[in-house]
């Protein structure tokens, strides 16, 4: 078998949970969330979990953070924002690839120097960080430990796979959905857009004027944050929307 | 394979292209073995890994690798089958490997969803490797007799590792859409961005004619009517982020 996935070394990552016996399709509420990760991190000998939602085309919070069990401190000083700029940076990895654990020093391009001490000063040193998208949902997952070069690749792999199993189960009221979602014909016109049609060819294909179809173009263009067509397209392929 | 270097004779366009199918066979014979060894783990009996090939709103699956090879199997077929577009849906709606199967027997693993048979009295499982936005590949086996929460983990990590590593993880042999250079790639990815041609270029150090000649090049490479065409095209395809 191929190593990449291989074995996660000595300790073994216990993801089973109590089955749900009424429903066939089972959710995860907040509290086996957190004990889960738990178990993961602990699994891998992390010593810090932290799930964020990004969150697409809203002007105010473009990300959320989901479960962690970082000290309150840490957070404040490094901020959301870099969190989100880690989970996009070229450090995470996508799921089904490799892990690709790294340490604190290495962002320091990426974060403000206070940003970088405030984990080094908070034992945040070694870090496995990856993206996770379904459909609309966006998630990243960071694992820090308070030693460096803890985080093998292999069981990090196999712990992102879990993680990603997780957070596809988690019960509806924590995960947030996106502000102002596209309507019906916002949607169809992008969708038309991205076939390569022009507006005037999306009119007659809808049964509708141009302008109607450059309205819903706008409108889907406002709620996206996006400045132009192209990027209103861009952002709805990403998230799922089209 | 053919060595491509100064002292190498330059291939004539037919044999470039023999080396090219072989180079294809035979990556699509070690991604063959690769599915076998999922096979065992699983304990199940056929194997097939396909292509999802994302339109807009619709879905195509392409199969690159069979256990019937060059036969198609029975799992290719019935997948194929008249429930082809549902099937491929269900199978991509999450991240989750989904399972199909007779009766209410619950499985042992409570991670994998339950999804429609794609024909009656079979079992299986299918496996997402998502790449692009709504597309990727899926790894199907069928009558998987091993089904605990390790070995689905296991199984599903491997097929993620049968795809071409990084850059196209598109598997091998898919005919898929042919490399973008590098400046190529940035003016797409920047379109995407919102930047129009004169931004493009100003951020590139290009000329505006330069930075619109990448574009064109992109847009007849990746088979696309115009440049928004050419962006979602190479989005859904996982060219890039």
């Amino acid at each position: 078998m191929d190593s990449a996935a291989g074995n996660c070394g000595q300790m073994s990552i216990d993801i089973s949970f109590t089955l749900d016996q009424s429903s066939a399709e089972p959710v995860l509420e907040r509290e086996q969330l957190v004990d889960l990760f738990s178990r993961i991190s602990t699994g891998i000998g992390a010593d810090y979990y932290l799930v964020i939602q990004c969150l697409p085309g809203r002007a105010n919070e473009t990300s959320r953070i989901l479960v962690c069990n970082w000290v309150f401190d840490v957070l404040e000083s490094v901020g959301r924002d870099n969190l989100a700029r880690i989970v996009q940076s070229q450090f995470s990895t996508r799921l089904g690839a490799p892990a690709k654990p790294f340490v604190c020093e290495d962002l320091a391009g990426l974060l403000p120097e206070r940003a970088v001490a405030a984990l080094v000063r908070n034992g945040h040193l070694d870090f496995a960080c990856q993206q996770l998208q379904f459909g609309q949902a966006r998630y990243g997952v960071i694992f820090s430990s308070a030693e460096k070069e803890t985080l093998g690749s292999a069981a990090v792999s196999r712990a992102q796979m879990m993680c990603c199993y997780a957070l596809s189960r988690i019960a509806p009221d924590l995960y947030v959905e996106c502000a102002d979602p596209l309507s019906e014909r916002e949607r169809e016109c992008l969708r038309w857009v991205s076939e390569g049609k022009t507006t005037d060819e999306a009119a007659v294909i809808l049964g509708v004027s141009s302008n109607t179809v450059n309205s819903y173009i706008t409108h889907a263009i406002q709620k996206l944050s996006a400045t132009n067509r192209a990027m209103a397209m861009a952002t709805a392929i990403r998230n799922g929307l089209i | 394979m053919g060595r491509v270097g100064a002292l190498a004779p330059r291939l004539e366009w037919e044999e470039a292209s023999t080396v090219r199918r072989i180079a294809r066979e035979n990556s699509a014979g070690r991604q063959a073995k690769r599915m076998q060894a999922i096979s065992v783990l699983l304990e199940a009996t056929e194997f097939s890994l396909m292509n999802v090939l994302a339109g807009a709103g619709s879905l195509r699956l392409v199969p690159v690798v069979d256990s019937a090879a060059p036969q198609m199997s029975p799992l290719t077929q019935m997948c194929l089958g008249g429930h082809a577009q549902a099937f491929a849906k269900a199978a991509m709606a999450s991240a989750v490997p989904a399972i199909w199967h007779e009766g209410d027997a619950r499985p042992e693993t409570c991670w994998a969803r339950r999804i429609a048979p794609p024909a009656p009295r079979s079992s299986g499982i299918v496996f997402p490797l998502p790449t692009g936005h709504g597309g990727g590949s899926i790894a199907i086996f069928s009558a998987p007799r091993r089904l605990d929460d390790e070995t689905l983990c296991q199984a599903h990590l491997e097929c993620f590792g049968l795809l071409k590593p990084a850059g196209n993880a598109k598997p091998a042999g898919s005919g898929s859409l042919p490399a973008l250079s590098k400046r190529e790639l940035e003016c797409l990815k920047l379109t995407a961005d919102g930047l129009t041609s004169e931004e493009i270029a100003t951020r590139l150090g290009l000329s505006v004619h330069t930075a619109n000649q990448y574009l064109a090049n992109t847009t007849q490479k990746l088979n696309a009517v115009n440049r928004m065409h050419a962006v979602a095209k190479a989005l859904r395809a996982g060219l890039f982020d």
